[in-house]
């Protein structure tokens, strides 16, 4: 008789037993375009902790713009070294988008500076100029710039061409203009990569060629 | 007085998990610990006889699920009945408490389990967390009073590796370790380092050395002072879920409150960088 509740009581002791959470989810990369309609965050549990499971009901904010998203419910583990992906629509609709395992507003977060919050477990301080809004590069936890990685909680890894590049674009304004012209006059003769629109280590006559010839709107 | 001990039994297992041996100072007659089925008599002082998972002799029998929830329904959840009371001849540990609210059965009182094992009762919605009580779901998920499994070939932060082979604690992380288990709090690593106790309802304000934390015994001195001050911050933190229950978890976690934006140290408002 013992043994059998025995059992019982083990059985019940295993279902609840899980030394588990979510803490150790914290923030990876973020990544926008210039306009927020294409942005994604991805967050990554750094160890083999695979009881991570429990995200229902925490929250990710942002300050810059008070948005927030708040985990519908809890996920199926093992979780070690996984990662999850919240994204806009606009992202998850251009080639080579992993699925977004959560779907997020545009403009969530800000590209001008921003505190992101993961509950009370991870915060992220991000400068005013610190998110790329290339189209193609993104933003690590580390401070780093890199090509765009998205990977979904199923392991599925991409990357993503936000908009048509728009190579005399120095300043990101969305438009070759006379703003351009400035900063590359500003830089004529250095090294400066942002106006170094060819990339050949210098900011010259070729790089002004490309600009003049690629004067108007980026669209 | 013949026990049967329980090796192999829930409770075994939650010890070993929360790295903190129980001790109930009940003082049971005659009680057989519902456990393997072994029958070598086991000597228990007479203050640490133990009443976990047992029932008198009398009704050593599996009791059945609906009178067991009627017994535990007696038990408040905040009024755990002390050695001396008439629960100590109950079957009243009978239900594990959950360890994460939303995954208990809400038809079953597990409070006096949970009192034991710093568990989550989810027929009252609260938690125990070193005897005192944890009204709300996030703080107590906040806590983390159990631990967590992570893999430690997989931890790279040489203080977390140094920490795993001493039972200590990685502030650059804010994880403590202890049995191999990873704790997120410092109180919930510090309490996990004492021994259960019955003093459940006495709640200690400030006792004296080699005294308890809530219903844990420490007897190092230095823990014990800090455990003191971290439980008073948890004491805070519960009143702080009336206005603001991210800001309790902020509070226990030195965290910040997204939506009140304050961060907390030591349970205060402070301008230092969050973690």
């Amino acid at each position: 008789m013992h043994r059998h509740l025995l059992a019982t009581v083990s059985s019940l002791a295993l279902a609840s037993t899980s030394f588990a959470g979510s803490h150790l989810w914290e923030f990876h990369e973020i990544f926008s375009n210039a306009d927020g309609t294409v942005q994604f965050i991805e967050l990554h549990i750094l160890t083999n902790a695979n009881g991570e499971t429990f995200i229902g009901g925490k929250k990710i904010k942002s300050a810059a713009t008070g948005k927030s998203f708040t985990f519908p419910g809890n996920i199926q583990g093992p979780t070690g070294f996984k990662y999850l992906l919240l994204a806009t629509s606009g992202f998850a609709a251009l080639p080579g988008a992993p699925t977004p395992d959560y779907i997020i507003a545009d403009n969530f977060f800000g590209t001008a500076g921003d505190t992101l919050t993961y509950h009370v477990y991870d915060t992220w301080v991000i400068g005013a100029d610190q998110v790329p809004t290339d189209c193609v590069s993104a933003l690590n936890s580390n401070g780093t710039v890199t090509p765009n990685t998205p990977r979904n909680y199923a392991g599925i890894e991409g990357s993503v061409v936000a908009c048509t590049p728009c190579d005399g674009d120095i300043d990101g304004s969305g438009a070759v203009d006379a703003g351009d012209i400035a900063m590359l006059l500003g830089a004529w003769g250095t090294r400066t990569d942002e106006a170094d629109v060819t990339g050949d280590g210098i900011v010259n006559a070729a790089d002004l060629s490309i600009v003049l010839g690629s004067w108007g709107s980026c669209e | 007085m013949t026990q049967r001990s329980a090796h192999n039994s829930f409770l075994s297992r939650r010890t070993g998990a929360v790295g903190a041996r129980v001790l109930l100072a009940g003082c049971v007659s005659s009680c057989v610990v519902i456990g393997c089925g072994q029958s070598e008599p086991m000597t228990v002082p007479a203050t640490e006889r133990t009443s976990v998972l047992v029932a008198p002799t009398s009704t050593s029998k599996p009791m059945p699920v609906s009178l067991r929830a009627v017994l535990d329904d007696h038990q408040h959840p905040h009024a755990f009945p002390n050695a001396s009371g008439a629960s100590r001849e109950r079957w009243h540990f009978v239900s594990p408490p959950s360890q994460h609210p939303g995954t208990g059965d809400p038809s079953v009182c597990t409070c006096s389990a949970a009192m034991l094992v710093d568990g989550w009762c989810e027929r009252h919605a609260a938690g125990r967390v070193a005897g005192l009580s944890v009204p709300s779901a996030q703080l107590f998920e906040t806590l983390d009073p159990h631990g967590h499994v992570i893999a430690h070939e997989s931890v790279t932060c040489p203080t977390c590796v140094a920490a795993i082979r001493s039972d200590g604690y990685c502030n650059p992380c804010h994880i403590g370790w202890r049995d191999g288990l990873a704790y997120m709090t410092r109180l919930t690593w510090l309490l996990a380092g004492g021994t259960r106790t019955s003093a459940a309802d006495g709640l200690p304000e400030f006792p004296a050395v080699g005294g308890v934390v809530g219903n844990v015994r420490i007897a190092d001195d230095a823990t014990l002072t800090e455990a003191l001050q971290a439980f008073e911050v948890l004491r805070s933190a519960v009143e702080m879920c009336d206005r603001c229950e991210v800001c309790a978890c902020a509070m226990v976690y030195d965290g910040t409150c997204p939506d009140c934006n304050i961060t907390y140290f030591a349970g205060r408002p402070s301008d230092r960088p969050t973690k």
